[in-house]
């Protein structure tokens, strides 16, 4: 489920980098001022082990039974249930950054958007409002097997639509919405069945083997001030924000697509207004252009067919000069660090 | 996602490359930083059915990883993992774009490959740039920034630490399931009917790795806060650097 840039608008992707930083900070805030007040440093280590462990337990294949294929786990609920939700979200936010800047796997500008439907919508969506509720009557196998299916059938459902509508509000590619949504919802009907059965057998293991781990395994007495009783609080509080952001993002992307495309707007006007009433530099510039340029105009003049062609031609003849001019230089930087071969320490060649 | 081994691999070389010197590596991490964000934004922002003008955007790419030392092949093989989502989206607009474009011969190009192209090199584009960004930067660098920033301090605490711990749970991981594979040979993965088990077991290690790192950094004073040197200054060059590369690509936009 991890969205890349290149379906995303910027402005989609900036509204949701918005939001996702939005919860980051929320949780940041919340853990620091949350119930190990004495030993605030302690989640940390705990925090950033567990996404370690959620990272590499997503490179554990297990064969899904009567489907000959093979899954893994996402891990949301699982981390809400061992740590709580506001640090599962920060560990979540952590091991998707890696992810997406050491694995390619969701895009930087995607980034905030990935944290909202993969992080917010299990850890402070789902568990608190569907996780805890149905596990709050103490936890045994049947209570955790039904609350952990429940949670990730749902969380899983928010984020698959969360991803639709943004696909869709993006307007990068032509899915429909409808036909998106019939083809996203079933399957990730079928991977959050998954993904509940196996993270309710893991609680289980958890909760057998050491009850304590387990969020409410062993329940701390609540006093009028504690972090339990505010933490109930926040489901309210999160699902306005949830709500606040989707209509923050709809109405971003319906201006958006009143001016089809914001910096293109910006764009246009800047080079209207400014570059061409900015006199003998301009004509200077446009001089040279006019001058060294192959195809000017971009396009050949007639049809729309053939300025269709001219501009596509145009683009790729004046990108291959250029790109073949800045791979001349890559390579001679190549070859001269190469011929220098002096290897920089711990740069050794694999 | 990649295999476990893989996955180690790649986060040991991408640690060794991030560590080497090149003009790239002496930049700034901001600098780096904040041309990879204008470049992504700006590459993001193109127009959709002219692939051939976006191809301009190979420059940075093409500059910046000799110039910083960094191999080709890598950066391919994470492409192989970004692209499928990406496809999803691409080959939708190859079938639901409608208008035919131009013709080149009798090969009539529709603007739905014209759209498909572009969706295809955006990706390789975006990718690239992240990843040039990591290949030249420690890791510890970026976070600093990103703390310098304003993103909340245990956020980029952890983030830093789950990064460092990604080797200990990937070879936790490796000896587990390498010790599964041993006695079931025949089975692809860990059974569906293990798999509550086997992770929970690897919880329960994660959860004493842990503690015992909890009590080794409280031994040394840790009070919820790294100590850290004085990150490096942004020197003329770094102001250089960054505004020559986001005026260039928001021109190369500009006149697209």
């Amino acid at each position: 489920m991890h969205m890349s840039d290149v379906l995303l608008s910027p402005a989609v992707g900036g509204v949701m980098t918005a939001v996702g930083a939005g919860a980051i900070g929320y949780s940041a805030k919340k853990i620091s001022r949350g119930p190990d007040a004495e030993a605030n440093d302690k989640p940390i280590p705990m925090m950033a082990v567990m996404g370690a462990f959620v990272f590499a337990g997503q490179m554990v294949n297990f064969t899904i039974p009567g489907t000959g294929s093979s899954g893994h786990i996402g891990g949301g609920i699982l981390l809400a249930a061992l740590l709580g939700p506001f640090p599962a979200l920060l560990t979540l936010a952590a091991v998707l950054l890696i992810q997406c800047l050491f694995f390619a796997d969701g895009g930087l500008l995607a980034y905030g958007a990935n944290v909202f439907n993969m992080g917010v919508c299990a850890c402070l969506l789902a568990y608190p409002i569907v996780y805890k509720p149905l596990a709050k009557n103490g936890l045994n196998k049947k209570s955790i097997t039904i609350a952990s299916v429940a949670a990730s059938v749902i969380g899983l459902q928010l984020g698959a639509f969360c991803v639709v509508l943004e696909t869709v509000l993006s307007g990068v590619t032509e899915l429909p919405f409808g036909a998106f949504a019939l083809l996203m919802q079933p399957i990730h009907l079928a991977i959050g069945l998954v993904e509940g059965l196996v993270t309710a057998a893991v609680l289980c293991f958890v909760h057998s083997a050491r009850p304590e781990l387990l969020e409410g395994g062993t329940p701390p007495a609540l006093g009028p001030n504690s972090a339990e009783r505010k933490f109930r609080k926040t489901p309210a509080l999160i699902a306005v924000l949830a709500a606040a952001a989707l209509v923050i993002a709809c109405g971003v992307s319906l201006l958006a697509s009143a001016f089809p495309d914001g910096l293109e707007w910006s764009i246009e006007n800047v080079t209207a207004a400014d570059i061409q009433r900015s006199g003998g530099v301009y004509d200077a510039a446009s001089g040279l252009v006019d001058a060294t340029a192959f195809m000017p105009d971009y396009g050949f003049a007639g049809a729309e067919e053939g300025s269709a062609l001219g501009t596509s031609a145009a683009g790729l003849i004046g990108s291959a000069i250029t790109v073949i001019i800045a791979g001349g230089i890559g390579f001679i930087i190549h070859r001269v660090r190469n011929t220098r071969a002096k290897p920089a320490p711990g740069l050794g060649r694999h | 996602m990649p295999s476990l081994r893989r996955a180690s691999a790649a986060i040991n070389r991408m640690d060794s490359l991030a560590a080497g010197r090149s003009p790239v590596h002496s930049l700034h991490p901001l600098a780096k930083l904040i041309v990879t964000v204008v470049y992504i934004v700006v590459v993001i922002s193109c127009p959709p059915f002219n692939p051939g003008g976006l191809a301009v955007f190979l420059c940075y790419p093409l500059i910046i990883a000799p110039l910083s030392g960094t191999p080709l092949r890598p950066l391919f093989a994470r492409l192989a993992i970004a692209l499928p989502f990406s496809l999803a989206g691409a080959v939708s607009n190859l079938f639901l774009t409608p208008g035919a474009a131009f013709r080149i011969g009798s090969f009539v190009v529709g603007y739905g490959l014209l759209s498909f192209a572009s969706i295809i090199l955006k990706t390789l584009l975006t990718v690239f740039a992240a990843l040039l960004l990591v290949a030249s930067t420690p890791f510890e660098e970026i976070n600093r920034q990103l703390t310098a920033l304003g993103v909340p301090k245990i956020f980029c605490l952890q983030l830093v630490m789950t990064y460092r711990y990604l080797s200990v749970l990937i070879d936790e991981a490796l000896t587990m399931t390498t010790a599964y594979a041993l006695r079931a040979p025949e089975v692809k993965g860990v059974r569906f009917s293990d798999i509550g088990v086997f992770l929970g077991q690897l919880i329960l290690r994660s959860f004493g790795h842990a503690e015992h790192v909890y009590q080794a950094m409280k031994c040394r004073g840790f009070d919820g806060g790294y100590q850290t040197r004085a990150g490096a200054r942004l020197r003329p060059r770094d102001f250089i650097y960054t505004a020559a590369v986001c005026a260039g690509v928001v021109l190369l936009r500009v006149f697209l």
